[in-house]
């Protein structure tokens, strides 16, 4: 895949770009602030497969690179988009999974570190699919609200829940909980009708469902 | 208050003690306007140390996050990656090196966040779930979904935190509330749980620490436990809101 790398720490970028590289990757293009992402979004041809960025970068520190990704998913709405953050902002991720339909995935720093979590992320946001932080499930499935709603699920049903909201594929839960693709097949198709959502076919609109029900009684503003 | 009697003039002893009594009153007066004027002034200096001693924490948790976890997320990659390059035995003795860095990123983050809370930018709700992620404790936050000024919500924080971190080490509970409501030009903010009781603000503890900062901000802390009854702290915290 050729992807496009932000990020301004030093160490790190280097430490992606090896990571990318020994994957057999080609690093297209890589940015150290606002600006050069900017520039590196409107000026790489063809797009990339996939975009690493971190959230915050210089300037202003604050979310660069989130503005500058939804810039990019407007001029190449088929680039994966991988976002990472310093801290579990549950709140920031929903807000930002609104915005991206698909090819969208939020983890935490402290994942970069668990290089075939990091390298599954990629590959599967360039495919369409979703990644969240399992931090950030682990948040939204303590909120009060979604508590109440998890006490119509069997405990096996809770456990497939969270691994689709952290964008798991059905093969994936399978191979986790070792469990057979049709039970885990049966499972969301309970799970969906307890929390009355439609069951879509398609695994990464299931993903979504999923994630916008956790995040529907968000207490931010 | 002077009243003038004509009479009382004529007497020259009882004109000399009227004057002092005058001069008495005026003087107390004077005192107790100056004593209020200093009053004001101790109250407003309280609050800027506080402000400012925040601002301080704020640039301390930024130079943090910007500086040593960035470095240490970096480090971590790095031994991860070499530690797939390396043999088994080398390999293995990397990952546990990735496993230590991993670590000290993890306490490097609770103490930033103890410095300051940088999940507040998102919210108070948003603060107090992260910070009350790990807890052995089930924690219920109902609390409204408008902003809070800077000073308030703060405050709000640190007063939440401490008490559900007391709870946990003394109360014997499994559940803490904390709900929080605008009344007027003030934020109500408590935090429940039905646990042992018997807290008191000894001096130096948090509890203490609490009533102080929220005293500075021009607040006021109520703690209600009585022993075997669990504790309720109510903060009200005045809100430009």
């Amino acid at each position: 895949m050729r992807l496009l790398i932000a990020e301004d720490s030093t160490l790190l970028r280097d430490g992606l770009v090896r990571l990318a590289e020994s994957a057999g990757h080609t690093v297209a293009a890589l940015a150290t602030d606002g600006p050069q992402l900017h520039r590196a979004i409107h000026e790489l041809h063809p797009p990339p497969d996939a975009a690493l960025l971190d959230i915050r970068m210089p300037p202003t520190h604050t979310d660069e690179g989130s503005r500058h990704a939804l810039t990019l998913r407007a001029l190449h709405p088929d680039v994966g988009i991988l976002l990472l953050s310093q801290h579990i902002e549950a709140n920031h991720a929903l807000r930002l999974l609104r915005d991206h339909p698909h090819g969208f995935g939020y983890l935490l720093k402290d994942r970069v570190a668990d290089v075939d979590d990091l390298l599954d992320a990629l590959e599967r946001v360039a495919h369409g699919g979703y990644v969240v932080d399992p931090e950030v499930i682990t948040q939204l499935l303590r909120r009060t609200h979604n508590r109440d709603a998890l006490t119509r699920l069997t405990p096996r049903e809770a456990d497939v829940l969270a691994l689709l909201a952290e964008g798991a594929s059905n093969t994936a839960i399978s191979t986790r909980l070792r469990l057979s693709g049709k039970t885990i097949e049966n499972h969301i198709s309970s799970i969906f009708t307890k929390l009355d959502l439609t069951n879509d076919p398609d695994e990464h609109r299931r993903v979504r469902a999923v994630l916008l029900y956790l995040g529907q009684h968000t207490n931010a503003s | 208050m002077l009243v003038y009697d004509p009479a009382a003039v004529r007497d020259s002893r009882l004109l000399d003690r009227i004057v002092t009594a005058s001069r008495l009153l005026l003087e107390n007066a004077r005192l107790r306007a100056e004593v209020l004027a200093q009053l004001a002034e101790v109250s407003a200096s309280r609050a800027r140390i506080v402000q400012a001693a925040d601002a301080e924490r704020r640039r301390v948790e930024r130079d943090l996050h910007d500086g040593a976890q960035q470095r240490l997320a970096g480090l971590a990659l790095q031994l991860s990656l070499a530690a797939r390059q390396a043999d088994p035995t080398q390999g293995a003795f990397l990952n546990d090196l990735r496993g230590e860095v991993q670590t000290a990123l993890r306490e490097l983050r609770d103490l930033a966040r103890g410095i300051h809370p940088s999940a507040l930018d998102e919210g108070l709700t948003a603060a107090l779930e992260t910070a009350t992620a790990r807890l052995p404790v089930d924690v219920t936050l109902d609390l409204p979904p408008l902003p809070l000024p800077a000073a308030t919500g703060l405050t709000a924080y640190y007063v939440a935190s401490e008490a559900i971190t007391n709870a946990v080490k003394y109360a014997e509970t499994s559940v803490v509330r904390v709900r929080g409501r605008l009344d007027g030009d003030q934020f109500i903010l408590g935090i429940i749980d039905h646990g042992r009781g018997g807290a008191r603000p000894a001096p130096g503890s948090g509890l203490a620490g609490l009533i102080d900062r929220v005293n500075a901000i021009g607040g006021t802390l109520r703690i209600d436990s009585p022993e075997g009854r669990g504790t309720t702290i109510t903060a009200e915290l005045p809100c430009g809101c």
